[in-house]
């Protein structure tokens, strides 16, 4: 057996929400593209680090992969208007799906227009620890860790066709909590009292998060349209340059929301199926949200 | 008539499909570079037919060999190119095997 791994190393504001998914992503870390971008991942602006396999080959239509990831805080960085906080957390992804769905597959010599379609059901389980500070409570003096399990289960549908796009649909359920529209606090508690005459104390810090807290299940809806310019490349470097409209939606009606944008991703020299890294602007009626995503690639075989 | 086991290396971005004496050859994927054996009768001569995908103006590369005890693989086939307009490239070819691959072979970089 032949697997592939990928180790990506990357500065991103967005978070990765599959290694599966590539780094076609948007600000929130999503992409209904599913490439073949697995599998070890680094994530620095996220502190996350993640593993995966993808097992596919050729004549087979059904292939099956795997990722599991974990998160260490809040990343190093908010330069790009992410300044979510975002709880450690540590889960896993299987992804089982299907190349050749409603395109046939084509005989070898065949000279036809090239069309490929694949699609995948991806389902995840994450858990998360963090303390929590409600609204209108006095915080206890040792809070206890407030647990979240997050389940996650999404049907894509990725298109290949003219040579030049990737169309994709993601839609499913997941499980959330509103952690990121909370304050990112610390909670001070006071171990030697300032003595008189002195404003200096010892205190006992513990950051968590502020605010009412809620867990709610998302419907989210994502489109990508992922189309590669003529041969339009980087000047001297030659890496290709592929432009993704995409889409964003949550149609549950406890958190109803979409948005939409356009990202810009530059691809590895000669394979413009791996990016390596990009930038994308999303839109959601109120404030426009910027995503950087930075990274390098390479494979090994064992 | 001999049964010889080739091996076949393709760099394609999407998925590729070769035939060997009309035998699809199972090609595990790693990245951007799918490669499989198999084993056929052949005589003098190896028939191959093959099909690659990706995205327009990107390469592709065909190499088959054969694998030689204690050296290099035996060059057999070797064919490359640019993802043509529509994205898809197909052929089919032939390609000599000599009666002693291993010996007095051409050697791969």
């Amino acid at each position: 057996m032949r697997s592939l791994f990928v180790f990506t190393v990357c500065l991103a504001v967005a978070p990765f929400a599959s290694t599966q998914q590539s780094l076609f992503q948007s600000s929130d870390g999503q992409s209904a593209v599913y490439l073949r971008q697995s599998s070890a991942t680094l994530n620095l602006g996220d502190s996350k680090a993640s593993f995966g396999y993808i097992h596919r080959v050729n004549i087979k239509k059904i292939f099956w992969g795997f990722e599991g990831y974990a998160t260490a805080n809040s990343g190093v960085t908010s330069l790009f208007s992410s300044d979510k906080p975002k709880a450690p957390e540590g889960g896993g992804d299987f992804t089982l799906g299907r190349h050749f769905v409603l395109v046939p597959m084509p005989v070898a010599g065949s000279q036809a227009k090239a069309r490929e379609d694949w699609w995948l059901i991806d389902v995840g389980y994450g858990r998360s620890s963090f303390y929590l500070y409600p609204t209108g409570s006095a915080p206890a003096a040792n809070p206890p860790k407030t647990n979240f399990d997050r389940f996650r289960a999404v049907a894509a549908y990725n298109f290949f066709t003219s040579g030049n796009v990737i169309a994709g649909i993601a839609a499913g359920a997941e499980r959330r909590n509103n952690l990121s529209d909370l304050t990112s606090v610390s909670l001070e508690t006071v171990i030697v009292p300032a003595p008189t005459g002195s404003q200096s104390s010892i205190v006992k810090t513990k950051a968590g998060y502020y605010g009412n807290y809620k867990e709610y299940i998302a419907a989210p809806i994502y489109t990508d349209v992922l189309f590669y310019p003529g041969q339009a490349k980087l000047p001297v470097y030659g890496n290709r340059i592929g432009i993704d409209f995409f889409s964003r939606s949550d149609v549950a009606a406890a958190n109803r929301s979409s948005s939409g944008g356009l990202g810009i991703f530059i691809f590895k020299k000669d394979d413009p199926l791996t990016p390596i890294g990009g930038i994308s602007a999303s839109f959601n009626g109120t404030k426009v949200q910027v995503a950087l995503t930075v990274g390098f690639t390479f494979a090994k075989s064992n | 008539m001999r049964k010889l086991t080739f091996k076949c290396t393709i760099t394609s971005g999407l998925t590729p499909f070769i035939d060997l004496q009309t035998q699809p050859v199972a090609l595990h994927q790693n990245g951007n570079v799918w490669s499989g054996s198999l084993a056929v009768e052949v005589d003098d001569t190896l028939n191959i037919a093959v099909t690659v995908t990706g995205i327009e103006g990107s390469p592709w590369a065909v190499d088959i060999t054969i694998d030689c005890p204690g050296g290099s693989p035996a060059k057999i086939f070797s064919r490359n190119g640019t993802i043509p307009q529509g994205g898809s490239a197909g052929f089919t070819a032939s390609a000599k095997v000599p009666a002693q691959p291993c010996a007095d072979k051409p050697e791969i970089a």
